[in-house]
C-alpha cells in the first residue's frame, strides 16, 4: 500500500486573486520591457570583430550589387541583441568540428543557467572565472594533442604559421581574423617557437583561440558604422545559422557562402538554412528546442520519494528523458515535423523499462517505436518526462501542471505570486489529491488565480508524480475532468490528458505560443514591446507551412531580425 | 522606525556621517604582516527555520540563546556568534512581485545586495557586498573572492540560485567539488609556506617555460575582451569584466605567479582529497567536499572572500533521505504548522543544514591563529533568504567570528526593526570599507553596532 503524503506541499501561488485581480485577464505574450538589453555600440570603436580595419564589413558588402537587401523601414521594431556565449553543447560541437574530434569532448564544464525556459539566453551566461579556468583546461588538453601541420621547404615555419593562422583563426572565429589579430597570433606563435619549437608555437595558437572571447561568444552586432540601424555581416549571418539549426560553429560551405557573400537576402539565407536542416546537426539543435519548450530538462533534476515510488530509478529517470529526445527526433527530423504530431501522436520511442512503466510489451533491447493505449497517452504532454517532471517528489502537482499549460504551451502570462502566502492547507490522507487542491482553492484569497490553473491540472489526474497513469488514487476513484477557460479558441470541459493534448493541438493560441517560444529560443531573449507583430507573422508561416517545425525554423531565419539588428 | 533609527536616517541626510554609530575601520591594506588577515564568508541556507526551532529564548531580547534544537551543532561555538533578532527585509518585499518565485527569489536576490534596482530578467546595477570588498582587497590573495554552492545549479528553480551580482551580472556558484579543486590548487598541490632550500634548476628552468607560455596565452586572451568590451554595449560590460577577473585568476595560477596564495600560518595549508561526488547523488558527499575546499581555501589564503550557498531554495524535488526526509524541503516550510510530521521533518533538514555550516565554522575555530583562532579573524554571515513563516522578515541571521576583535560576540543583537541593509553595511565597515549604504538607500539608515 502506498504511503499518503504526509502533509500538504507547498502552495506558493496561493491568493494571487487576492492582490492581483487574476480573474481580470491573462495576460498575453510579451511583458520584458528591456528596450536593448544588446549592444549599443559605441561610436568610438577600435577596430571590431567582423570588420576590416577599413571599418566596411569583412565579407562582402552589405550594400548595392545584385544581392544587396533594403532595410526594413524604420518604423519596423527590431529586437537587440546580447551577447551570447556559447551553450555547453554548442561550445563542444564547435571544439569537436574545428579539431575534427570523433567524439564530443567531455571535460565537465559549468552547467548552462536556465531563463525563461531555455539554456541559451544571452542575458543569463556569461564566463565566470571557474568556466574559464575549465575553458582553458580543456583547450590545454585538445591542443596538447593537436597535430600541426607539417611546414615543408621552401616554406618557412613563419609563412606556414601564417597560414594556418588564417586558416584556423577563420574557421574558429567565424569570420576572417583582422590583420591585427593576425599580427597578434603571429605573436604568440613566434614566441612559443622561440621557447620550443613550431609544432608548439601552432598548438598555443590553437590553446588560445580554444578559449577566445571570439569564439566564446556570439556577437551579431553588425557594423558600428551603419548607426542604429545595422545590417548583419554575412559571417555573423552565418553563426546565427549554424548555432541555430546545428548548435554548431558553420561549417565549411556555410562559411564559403559568407566568403562569397550569398547570405545577405531572406532567399539566400533561407537557401542555407534548408541546407542547414537536413544535415545531422539540425536533429540535436531542434529537439533542444522542443525539450525546452516542453520543459523536459528538469526531470534530470527532480528527485523523487523512493517509498512512494520505487520504480523511479536514476534509470527510468534517464529513460524519459531519452524517449521524449528520440520522440522528437522521431517526429522533427525523420517524421512529418508538425506540431500536431508532437502534441498528439499514440506512439513514442520506449526501451523496456519504459514498456513496463507505460504497460505495453517489452520491445527487447535498445529504444524502439511502439504504440502507446490512445486513451491514456497522446504526444508530449502525456510523457512520462513532461508529467514527471511537472510534479513533486511523492504525488502529482495539478498547480505546476496547470500553470506549465497555460504559460508554457498558451504563452500567457500570470501575474506574480504574492511575497506572503499563507501556509497550505492540512493533509488528509482520505481524500485524493484533487479533492485536496480543490478544498484549498475555494479559499476566495487563492480562487482569483486557482480558477485558471487548477482545472486544467486536474485534467491530468490520470497521471501520478511520476507520470503513471492510474484511475484511483488512495483507494477512491480519480476525477479527470478539468477546464479550460480564457483561452483564445479551446474554453470548455475536457476530460483526461489525451482529450486535454488534443484540444491544445488545434488550438491557434497553442500554435502561435510554438512559434512565439521558437522566436526567443532562435534569438537567446524574450520579445520586446513592438514585437508581437512579427511573432504572430511567424504564427502565421507556421500555419501556412502545414504546422511543420522546420518551416517554423526557416521562417524565423527569413524574418527581417535575424537579418537586421536596432541599437540604441 | 523607532527613534534611535530615524535620527540615524536625518543625520544621514545631513550628510552628518561622523555622527553616525561608529564603525570601526580596520585598514586591511595597512595590515602589518604578521597580522592575520580578515576574512568575510557569506553562507546563505535555504527557506528559514521555524521559530520554535531556533530555541526557548528567541523572544527574549537580551537573553542568552539555548543553542539547542536546530542550532544545537553550534552550541561548542555560542561564544562566537551573535544572532540578530528583529531585523526586517523590506527589500525583499518590494522585489518580490516580479519573482517567478516570489518570497524566495526576492529574498535570494537580495539578502546579500539590498538592490531595488532589477526587473525579472535584468538586475540593473544589482552588486552583491562580497564583489563589493573583493573589489576593494580582493587583490592581495591569488583568488579575489569565492562563489560556491551545494546543488544550486537548477533549472527547476532558477531564482533560487540567484544571490551574487557584480554590477547586474549574475555570479553562478561552482557546485562542482572536482572543477573547484582545480582552480584552487591548479597544480594539484597546496602553496608552498617560502622556503630557503635552493630550488632545482631544471624544474625552475621548466617553471619559467610554462609561466612564458601561459602568459602569452593570457595576454592574448585580455588583449581579445578588452578589445571585445570597446565594441560592446555598456549592459555588456559586467560580464565582460567577469570574464577577465577570470583571465586574471588564470594568469596567478600559472608557476611562480610571485608571493600570491602563499600560507600564512604554513602549516596546516593541505590540498584535500574530496574525490568527486555528484551533486545529484551524493549531496551530502559533495556538502562535505565543499565545506572543505572553502575552508582549505581560506586557510591556505588562497581567498579571503567567499559566498557559498546550501542549495536552491523553494525547490520541493530535493530531498533529504538521509536524515529519513523523503519530501521536498519547499513545501516543509509551508507545512510546518499544519502537521507534526511536517515540523519534524523541517527541522530535521535544517537541522541538518546547520550543522552542515557547523562543520566549516569549526574548522576555522579548530584553527590556531596568531593568539586565538582563524575563526577569531572571520566574519561569517549565516542568513537564509526567508523566515520559517515564508515571509521575508524578521531576517534570520548571525554572524559567527570576531572578525580581529571588532564585533563582540557570544550575545544576540536586537536590531529594533532595522532593515538588513543595515547589517550588510555594518559588514562592509567591519570589513575595512567606509561606505555609508548598500543598495536602495531608502532602506539603509546606517550600520548597526557590532562591537
Amino acid at each position: 500500500m502506498r504511503p499518503i503524503s504526509r502533509y500538504f506541499a507547498s502552495f506558493c501561488f496561493c491568493s494571487w486573486g487576492l492582490q492581483l485581480g487574476c480573474s481580470a485577464e491573462v495576460g498575453q505574450g510579451t511583458k520584458q520591457a528591456s528596450p536593448n538589453n544588446g549592444m549599443g555600440a559605441p561610436g568610438s570603436s577600435p577596430t571590431a570583430p567582423g570588420t576590416d580595419p577599413s571599418g566596411s564589413p569583412t565579407g562582402s558588402s552589405t550594400t548595392g550589387g545584385p544581392g544587396s537587401v533594403t532595410p526594413p523601414p524604420v518604423t519596423a521594431i527590431l529586437g537587440p541583441t546580447a551577447l551570447r556565449r556559447l551553450t555547453d553543447l554548442e561550445y563542444r560541437n564547435t571544439v569537436k568540428a574545428l579539431l575534427s574530434l570523433p567524439a564530443l569532448p567531455t571535460e565537465p564544464l559549468q552547467p548552462d543557467a536556465w531563463s525563461n525556459g531555455f539554456n541559451n539566453f544571452g542575458t543569463a551566461l556569461a564566463v565566470p572565472p571557474t568556466q574559464a579556468s575549465q575553458y582553458a583546461d580543456l583547450a590545454a588538453k585538445y591542443a596538447q594533442s593537436f597535430a600541426a601541420p607539417a611546414c615543408t621547404p621552401p616554406m618557412v615555419d613563419a609563412d606556414c604559421a601564417a597560414g594556418f593562422i588564417t586558416g584556423f583563426g577563420k574557421q574558429a572565429f567565424r569570420r576572417p581574423l583582422t590583420p591585427a589579430e593576425q599580427q597578434q597570433y603571429q605573436t604568440v606563435y613566434s614566441d612559443e617557437r622561440a621557447r620550443k619549437d613550431h609544432a608548439s608555437g601552432v598548438r598555443l595558437v590553437v590553446e588560445t583561440m580554444l578559449q577566445s572571447g571570439n569564439l566564446l561568444y556570439r556577437f551579431e552586432l553588425g557594423d558600428a558604422a551603419q548607426g542604429p540601424r545595422r545590417t548583419l555581416s554575412n559571417y555573423e549571418v552565418a553563426g546565427e545559422l549554424s548555432y541555430m539549426l546545428s548548435a554548431s560553429t558553420p561549417d565549411a560551405s556555410l562559411l564559403a557562402a559568407a566568403d562569397a557573400g550569398q547570405l545577405q537576402t531572406p532567399a539566400q539565407i533561407e537557401q542555407a538554412a534548408r541546407r542547414l536542416l537536413a544535415l545531422p546537426g539540425a536533429r540535436d539543435a531542434l529537439r533542444l528546442f522542443v525539450e525546452s519548450f516542453a520543459g523536459v530538462g528538469r526531470v534530470d533534476e527532480v528527485m523523487k520519494d523512493p517509498v512512494v515510488y520505487p520504480s523511479f530509478t536514476a534509470e527510468l529517470r534517464m529513460a524519459m528523458h531519452e524517449e521524449t529526445g528520440r520522440f522528437i527526433n522521431a517526429i522533427v527530423s525523420d517524421g512529418d515535423g508538425t506540431f500536431t504530431s508532437l502534441m498528439t501522436a499514440p506512439y513514442s520511442i520506449v526501451n523496456s523499462s519504459l514498456s513496463k512503466f507505460y504497460g505495453i510489451s517489452d520491445p527487447g533491447p535498445g529504444f524502439s517505436k511502439a504504440s502507446l493505449n490512445p486513451l491514456e497517452r497522446a504526444g508530449l504532454l502525456t510523457q512520462a518526462s513532461v508529467l514527471a517532471a511537472h510534479s513533486k517528489a511523492g504525488e502529482s502537482f495539478p498547480i505546476a501542471r496547470g500553470k506549465f499549460v497555460r504559460v508554457g504551451l498558451l504563452c500567457q502570462t500570470l501575474p506574480a505570486p504574492p511575497a506572503n502566502v499563507p501556509p497550505s492547507p492540512v493533509p488528509n490522507p482520505n481524500l485524493t489529491t484533487r479533492e485536496r487542491f480543490s478544498a484549498h482553492s475555494a479559499d476566495p484569497a487563492c480562487s482569483g488565480c486557482h480558477a485558471l490553473i487548477d482545472p486544467i491540472g486536474f485534467g491530468l489526474e490520470n497521471y501520478d508524480g511520476i507520470g503513471q497513469f492510474r484511475t484511483t488514487e488512495n483507494g477512491k476513484p480519480v476525477d479527470a475532468s478539468g477546464l479550460l477557460t480564457s483561452t483564445r479558441d479551446i474554453d470548455g470541459a475536457f476530460k483526461g490528458g489525451v482529450e486535454l493534448a488534443t484540444k491544445l493541438a488545434s488550438s491557434a493560441e497553442s500554435k502561435a505560443c510554438l512559434a512565439l517560444q521558437a522566436y526567443r529560443w532562435a534569438f537567446g531573449r524574450r520579445e520586446v514591446d513592438g514585437e508581437g507583430a512579427v511573432t504572430e507573422a511567424m504564427a502565421q508561416s507556421l500555419a501556412a507551412g502545414g504546422l511543420d517545425v522546420r518551416e517554423l525554423a526557416v521562417a524565423i531565419t527569413k524574418s527581417d531580425n535575424f537579418l537586421f539588428r536596432s541599437f540604441r | 522606525m523607532n527613534a534611535l533609527f530615524r535620527r540615524r536616517a536625518l543625520l544621514k541626510q545631513l550628510g552628518a556621517a561622523a555622527f553616525l554609530a561608529t564603525p570601526v575601520f580596520r585598514s586591511v591594506l595597512a595590515e602589518a604582516q604578521s597580522t592575520a588577515p580578515l576574512r568575510l564568508i557569506m553562507i546563505h541556507f535555504p527557506s528559514g527555520v521555524s521559530m520554535t526551532s531556533l530555541g526557548a529564548d528567541y523572544d527574549i531580547a537580551g537573553s542568552t540563546w539555548s543553542f539547542d534544537h536546530v542550532l544545537g551543532s553550534l552550541a561548542d561555538v555560542k561564544s562566537d556568534i551573535v544572532i540578530f533578532e528583529n531585523v526586517s527585509n523590506p527589500v525583499s518585499e518590494l522585489v518580490a512581485t516580479f519573482n517567478e518565485l516570489e518570497g524566495h527569489g526576492a529574498g535570494m536576490r537580495t539578502m546579500w545586495t539590498s538592490s531595488t534596482n532589477q526587473s525579472e530578467t535584468n538586475w540593473g546595477d544589482t552588486t552583491s557586498i562580497d564583489q563589493i570588498v573583493a573589489q576593494a582587497y580582493g587583490s592581495r590573495t591569488r583568488i579575489p573572492n569565492l562563489n560556491l554552492g551545494v546543488l544550486t545549479a537548477r533549472n527547476l528553480t532558477k531564482e533560487g540560485q540567484r544571490a551574487v551580482f557584480n554590477n547586474g551580472t549574475w555570479i553562478q556558484p561552482v557546485g562542482d567539488p572536482a572543477a573547484l579543486f582545480t582552480r584552487l590548487f591548479p597544480n594539484s598541490t597546496a602553496p608552498a609556506a617560502p622556503t630557503s632550500a635552493a630550488p632545482d634548476p631544471a624544474a625552475a628552468a621548466e617553471a619559467a617555460y610554462l609561466r612564458a607560455r601561459g602568459k602569452s596565452r593570457i595576454d592574448q586572451l585580455t588583449a581579445e575582451i578588452t578589445s571585445i568590451k570597446g565594441i560592446a554595449g555598456t549592459e555588456e560590460q559586467a560580464k565582460l569584466d567577469l570574464h577577465l577577473t577570470g583571465l586574471r585568476e588564470l594568469e596567478t595560477s600559472l608557476p611562480n605567479s610571485g608571493g600570491m596564495g602563499q600560507v600564512f600560518q604554513g602549516t596546516t595549508c593541505a590540498a584535500p582529497n574530496v574525490g568527486n561526488p555528484s551533486p545529484r547523488d551524493d549531496l551530502p558527499g559533495t556538502a562535505a567536499a565543499m565545506n572543505e575546499l572553502l575552508y582549505q581555501a581560506i586557510n591556505c589564503d588562497i581567498t579571503r572572500i567567499a559566498t557559498m550557498q546550501f542549495m536552491s531554495t523553494g525547490d520541493d524535488t530535493i530531498l533529504y533521505p538521509w536524515v529519513g526526509v523523503n519530501s521536498g524541503h519547499h513545501g516543509m516550510e509551508h507545512g510546518w504548522r499544519e502537521s507534526d510530521q511536517a515540523k519534524a521533518d523541517y527541522d530535521a533538514v535544517q537541522t541538518w543544514l546547520m550543522s552542515q555550516i557547523a562543520v566549516f565554522i569549526k574548522r576555522l575555530k579548530n584553527t590556531p591563529e596568531g593568539n586565538g583562532s582563524m575563526l577569531d579573524n572571520s566574519l561569517v554571515l549565516v542568513n537564509s533568504e526567508m523566515w520559517g513563516e515564508h515571509t521575508a522578515s524578521p531576517v534570520i541571521a548571525f554572524i559567527a567570528g570576531k572578525a580581529g576583535g571588532l564585533i563582540r560576540s557570544g550575545r544576540n543583537l536586537d536590531a529594533r526593526g532595522a532593515a538588513h541593509s543595515n547589517l550588510l553595511l555594518s559588514i562592509m565597515n567591519t570589513m575595512g570599507l567606509p561606505n555609508t549604504n548598500v543598495g536602495d538607500p531608502k532602506f539603509c539608515s546606517g550600520p548597526l553596532n557590532l562591537a
